[in-house]
């Protein structure tokens, strides 16, 4: 049921009366049933539509039309980031080239594929050490006891967090990014940024060797952040740290539960696990992302004016047929796997280098301590909309798979 | 007048386009090299040799930007 409280608007005479579909994001019964094959359908009928919900956007549906928008930040702002808009401005996210660069830059090394192939070792000794403590003769369930742990310790170790509060930092990103209730967001928001700020305060005085050590740290053109930045800057790595590769786990290990011809091939050839990644990052592609127009325009068939804001549902541009042959299928060597999981253009997902290797390493851990399991089915809808859609229940079966 | 024999093959870097996907360079570690960053630092206009080509087509290929291209270079030589 859409939440009463979703402002509904009334839809601008430019927008074709067969276009307009009243989609939430976040609560769309389908959605809900498949977060990222929904779009199907919804590609099948339509290059673009336009939801009055939120106060009206558009959703494009197509690769080329996606990709075109992401590459193309001088007509298409990133100053919003999400529907509806955020109270608070994240950095770099919603910042435009060229100021966006400068910005930028201060993660690009830290999160570079040089970087990120220190830390190997140390992540995975992580995913040994959670796997050591799974019991595989009960059913597991695979978000708590890895799919959040995982990530969640890589990162906090990285961030400079505490791990054994991860929890409550996974309770605040799934506030801050999955609801549409704008109370619950804002509240999480807020409290996150009490954490956060006290913590900067902290390496202030006493700096570690750590990301927010580096951010206190850095400069643009020779000036420090100022409080709010760092503010603004560390709450997106946070939520984009804590939250996304946990989705691309659910999404790949749920695939692999219940397709085993698929888990077979992998197992028969680990050296498939860097492009079975690629493959699983195309067809799970989880992100929605938003961007707002410049000036008037035609795009997919639509006229998009000054100041209207679109959805880019990641998921439906992976399934596009005109961009991958065989789209629907799964092909763990697919070559070329152009995908655009972690976006394109300049804000191409700086974490994406991290978020591969820890997938990659629990391919093969997970796959050389548990070569067999099998899907709990769910009893209901399990998946969640939101900038970052994806799932809430993954439970297995090892032993008696 | 132009002589095709001296065509030579050339992958071309757009600097503005790479966004640090650094597929090229997870695909062909040894031709496609990585600046501190991880954005390509291709030197400009780099020539494939024949036993190349596979490789830089497969580094080319993978970009989701469309960053690198590969491209014949025609030189024109005045012939005698």
């Amino acid at each position: 049921m859409t939440d009463p409280s979703i402002t509904r608007a009334t839809v601008p005479g430019h927008v074709p009366a067969e276009a307009v579909c009243p989609w939430d994001h976040y609560e769309q019964p389908e959605l809900l049933l498949d977060p990222v094959g929904c779009y199907d359908e919804v590609r099948a009928q339509r290059e673009a539509l336009y939801s009055p919900l939120f106060g009206g956007f558009w959703i494009l549906t197509r690769y080329d039309d996606q990709r075109r928008v992401l590459q193309d930040p001088e007509h298409w702002s990133s100053v919003n980031s999400a529907i509806p808009n955020r109270g608070v401005r994240l950095l770099p996210v919603n910042l435009d080239p060229p100021i966006h660069t400068k910005y930028r830059s201060i993660v690009n090394g830290p999160f570079s594929p040089g970087s990120v192939r220190q830390l190997e070792g140390r992540i995975r000794t992580v995913c040994r050490e959670l796997i050591e403590r799974i019991d595989p003769t009960r059913e597991v369930d695979f978000l708590d006891e890895f799919a959040k742990p995982f990530p969640a310790t890589v990162f906090c170790a990285i961030f400079g967090l505490a791990s054994e509060q991860y929890p409550r930092f996974i309770q605040w990103t799934e506030q801050v990014l999955h609801t549409s209730d704008v109370l619950v967001r804002d509240t999480a928001t807020a409290e996150l940024r009490e954490y956060l700020g006290d913590l900067i305060a902290k390496r202030k005085t006493r700096p570690q060797s750590d990301l927010l050590t580096d951010l206190v740290q850095a400069d643009v053109e020779g000036v420090g952040l100022t409080d709010d930045e760092l503010l603004d800057f560390s709450q997106t790595i946070f939520t984009a740290g804590l939250d996304t590769v946990t989705n691309a786990l659910a999404f790949m290990f749920r695939h692999l539960a219940e397709n085993p011809q698929d888990r077979m091939s992998l197992l028969a050839s680990p050296s498939l696990a860097p492009s079975a990644v690629e493959e699983f990052l195309r067809l799970y592609s989880f992100v929605q992302l938003v961007r707002t127009r410049r000036v008037d325009t035609k795009i997919a068939g639509v006229e998009v004016k000054q100041g209207e804001m679109v959805l880019l549902p990641l998921a439906s541009s992976g399934r596009d047929a005109d961009a991958f042959p065989g789209a629907d299928e799964v092909i763990m060597e697919r070559h070329p796997n152009r995908h655009l999981a972690f976006g394109a253009g300049p804000h191409r997902c700086v974490g994406s280098h991290l978020a591969r290797l820890e997938l990659r390493i629990a391919l093969e851990e997970w796959h050389a301590a548990f070569p067999t399991y099998a899907l709990v089915p769910p009893t209901g809808p399990v998946g969640h909309g939101g900038g970052v859609s994806g799932l809430t229940e993954v439970r297995m079966r090892i032993d008696s798979a | 007048m132009t002589d095709s024999a001296n065509d030579r093959l050339v992958v071309r870097l757009d600097r503005d386009r790479c966004s640090g996907h650094a597929r090229c360079a997870s695909e062909e570690p040894d031709f496609f090299l990585l600046d501190e960053d991880g954005y390509s630092d291709l030197d400009a206009d780099v020539v494939v040799k024949p036993d190349q080509i596979d490789a830089f087509r497969r580094g080319v290929a993978a970009c989701p930007e469309d960053a690198l291209t590969l491209e014949v270079a025609h030189e024109t030589k005045e012939l005698p």
